[in-house]
């Protein structure tokens, strides 16, 4: 009998090891668009919080509106929303939603600023490398990999398990591209940065050979099919960079969002041309609003579809029909 | 067999939407000027039918509206709503402004308005007509 040499054995251990590592799934969760009807709501928002912090998930991810569109936008709440964040035992990401700034012109919003909402939401929430969350996990930030985007704190990325998760800052309300010439402005340049750092993302993935990528960000891009296409649509050119690099990538994709407060597991990115579904492409909206609810994604490495989808359901948080 | 409600006034089919937020309520919908009500089971509500109160659509069995033209939008506001925010819910109501890119219930939903109902009435007088075969135009709509 032939018995393997020591450096053999070492190798098939390695391949072993590495092999476990790369089959190793892990489990995450989405949120957004919570709580809208407060004070009633706070405590349905920290029954959900409980139940993230007993399923332990990797990290949770909060695709924006902290808030109703008629909740005052003022520092009072963003610390409220921040006090909330850190209940959250695992890494929380977060996104910002058009609730807690381009919105907050209106008056029953409070009549402030947008614009000097949104650099308050920088100060507040995306001051340092890490996440929210009691336990932190270290971002990247695309103010630190590309000084032309310095102002963009809130895009970042992080990796698990070789998927590569991406931040961006997409909001409703037609991403901003409207009302008047200022925010407009704002859009412009939001807008370069979230391209820039979309195909950043695509590059980075398939120079490191990751298996996928999930993008969050909060905007409901697929609300209408002319949005895709309408030159006054702003989120046109993201949807068209989106279809472009994942027909090229051909790899898993996850777009999770909120925004229109259903809960929509879908494909509804096409090509660019709109004639083709891109079947490698999911979309997950998560429910939000009435619904103080969320959804656990399992992410299984290897797997030839690699996401699977659980809402959070919880019984005392029903609206309708009451529990 | 099918049947159509056709009202014989004009303006006497209307949706109407009924938002509430804190002690605050919005009405709104759609009057149109001509239309009718389909059905595939033989009306029975003719004997306890008042023109003047009319029916709600949903409660004719297999009820929906049909065929409409020249629907007029309609909104309005409980007295304690102030009068910019009646301006702002009209625009957003209306499409009036492009700030607004979602239907006019979404967009109340997310100004934590909470949907009431969503009820569509014929009322006046009316006419049922029944017929044997579906319209062949319908096919092709």
């Amino acid at each position: 009998m032939k018995y393997p040499s020591l450096k053999n054995l070492f190798i098939v251990m390695l391949i072993g090891i590495a092999s476990s590592a790369m089959a190793q799934s892990f489990k995450f969760i989405a949120l957004g668009d919570m709580p809208y009807n407060i004070p009633e709501d706070y405590a349905r928002y920290e029954r959900l919080i409980q139940r993230i912090n007993k399923l332990d998930p990797a990290f949770t991810i909060f695709v924006g509106d902290t808030k109703s569109g008629s909740t005052p936008c003022s520092d009072d709440y963003n610390s409220i929303v921040q006090n909330y964040f850190n209940q959250f035992k695992s890494p929380l990401i977060y996104s910002p939603g058009d609730n807690e700034w381009t919105d907050c012109h209106r008056l029953s919003a409070g009549a402030y600023d947008p614009i000097e909402r949104l650099n308050n939401l920088r100060r507040t929430f995306f001051q340092t490398q890490y996440s929210l969350g009691q336990k932190r996990i270290s971002l990247t930030r695309q103010a630190d990999t590309d000084p032309r985007y310095s102002k963009f704190t809130e895009n970042s990325f992080w990796i698990n398990n070789h998927f590569l998760f991406v931040n961006l800052h997409i909001t409703g309300s037609n991403n901003n591209f409207e009302r008047d010439d200022r925010s407009k402005e704002e859009y412009y340049e939001r807008n370069q940065a979230n391209l820039s750092w979309i195909k950043y993302a695509f590059q980075h993935a398939i120079s490191k050979n990751f298996e996928g990528i999930v993008f969050a960000y909060q905007a409901d891009m697929f609300y209408s099919a002319k949005q895709a296409i309408e030159p006054e649509s702003g989120y046109r050119d993201t949807l068209q960079l989106l279809s472009k690099n994942a027909e090229e990538f051909k790899r898993p994709i996850l777009l999770i969002h909120g925004d229109s407060h259903r809960l929509i597991i879908d494909q509804p990115l096409r090509t660019i041309d709109q004639k083709q579904i891109l079947e490698n492409v999911i979309r997950l909206e998560v429910m939000g609003a009435n619904q103080v609810q969320a959804v656990e994604i399992e992410v299984k490495p290897g797997a030839e579809q690699p996401f699977s989808f659980t809402p959070i359901l919880l019984r005392e948080n029903r609206g309708w029909p009451k529990p | 067999m099918r049947y159509q409600i056709i009202p014989l006034e004009m303006g006497s089919i209307v949706e109407r939407h009924i938002f509430q937020r804190n002690q605050q309520e919005i009405k709104c919908g759609v009057v149109w000027k001509l239309g009718t009500v389909c059905t595939t089971f033989k009306p029975s509500f003719g004997a306890s039918y008042d023109p003047n109160l009319g029916i709600c659509i949903q409660d004719i069995p297999g009820g929906s509206i049909g065929e409409t033209f020249q629907g007029e939008k309609v909104i309005y506001f409980s007295e304690n709503i102030s009068e910019d925010e009646q301006n702002e819910l009209s625009d957003i109501f209306y499409g009036a402004t492009k700030k607004y890119s979602k239907n006019y219930v979404d967009v109340f939903l997310d100004l934590d308005w909470r949907e009431i109902s969503l009820e569509s009435y014929i009322f006046g007088e009316i006419e049922i007509k029944e017929f044997r075969k579906t319209p062949a135009l319908s096919l092709y709509k």
